[in-house]
């Protein structure tokens, strides 16, 4: 039993040496070469692993700053201007948050003043009231109306815009990341932003 | 996106064109079948003379055809542009004359005339009257003396 055992081993560590025997034709040198990479030195490759490095962070950067075309719109929905803000487009939040207001306003205005004249004419029993009243409730009426739809065409087209502003702002992010990474001075919404 | 701004543009369209206010004072001509009251005119004043005690006014008009009216209403104010109030509710087109004497002094009155048709004449409810037009505010006026 002892010497078959004996036999065993020496059969087992012949075949392992044999195994092994491929594996010495493994290029260490090749696989170990920088120049495989386009690295000429070490410095080469610290270089290159601070740029994946670098592009990393800004990978997390870009998908935590990317927006979705639901979101914006659902905010544009609710303030027109608002997904334009989310998305960075100031001026165009300005105009849209300015217009809305102004417009939605003049036609509540004209609306409620409407309703007043309309109360008045239908309790009135006289008929220089009831024509009066009437004539002015419409006036008043209609001029809400031509506010409330241009209201309403902004608010479409607020919408509208807040999707196309979104592709695009998602489409020029990557560029603006990486310009804005090498740019020590750039110019943001609130003034010039240095960074050391 | 641009079959939704279509979408968007045609129903603002229908609510331009599909809204509006209704004629919905049931005593608006507008709304139906319903007499217009005339114009009262021909309205003239005179006063009590001077050193009455008890001074008046007396108010006449040219009286309207019972199809032009049913009543007539008076109101009286201080002041040209000032707040005239009702003073008298006349039921009749063939009245012609009214004497005010209520709380009368010296100095200036002025008054509005208007007549009233009944929206069902053949049963009236002072709650269902339309007044036609008024009087030019202010005329005639008249100044009782001492």
């Amino acid at each position: 039993m002892i010497k078959l055992t004996k036999i065993g081993i020496l059969v087992v560590s012949f075949m392992i040496l044999y195994l092994q025997l491929p594996a010495q034709g493994f290029d260490l040198n090749k696989f170990s070469n920088p120049k495989k990479y386009g690295w000429d030195d070490y410095s080469d490759r610290a270089e290159y692993r601070q740029n994946l490095t670098e592009r990393k962070e800004l990978l997390q950067l870009y998908e935590i700053k990317t927006k979705s075309i639901s979101t914006t719109m659902a905010k544009s929905a609710i303030f027109p201007g608002w997904g334009h803000y989310s998305i960075e487009s100031y001026s165009k939040g300005h105009t849209f948050l300015t217009g809305g207001i102004i417009l939605a306003g003049a036609g509540l205005y004209f609306y409620s003043r409407s309703q007043d004249y309309y109360k008045n004419y239908k309790n009135a029993s006289q008929i220089d009231e009831i024509n009066s009243n009437f004539d002015k409730a419409e006036q008043n009426y209609n001029t809400s109306l031509i506010f409330l739809t241009t209201y309403a065409i902004l608010w479409g087209y607020n919408l509208y815009d807040s999707a196309e502003s979104t592709e695009r702002y998602n489409a020029t992010l990557w560029d603006n990341l990486i310009n804005n990474r090498y740019d020590n001075i750039s110019l943001t919404p609130t003034g010039f932003e240095v960074r050391f | 996106m641009r079959q939704i701004t279509k979408l968007l543009f045609v129903i603002l369209l229908v609510m331009i064109t599909a809204c509006g206010l209704d004629w919905s004072n049931p005593l608006d001509p507008a709304n139906g079948d319903i007499r217009v009251p005339k114009l009262v005119t021909g309205i003239e004043l005179s006063s009590s003379g001077q050193g009455a005690t008890d001074k008046y006014i007396d108010i006449t008009w040219s009286e309207l055809s019972p199809s032009e009216a049913d009543g007539y209403f008076i109101y009286r104010s201080r002041s040209f542009d000032g707040t005239f109030e009702l003073i008298v509710e006349l039921r009749g087109a063939e009245d012609n004359h009214y004497r005010d004497t209520d709380r009368i002094v010296t100095g200036a009155y002025f008054y509005k005339m208007s007549s009233f048709v009944y929206l069902d004449p053949s049963n009236p409810n002072d709650n269902e009257r339309l007044e036609g037009p008024l009087n030019r505010p202010g005329q005639p006026g008249i100044v009782v003396p001492k």
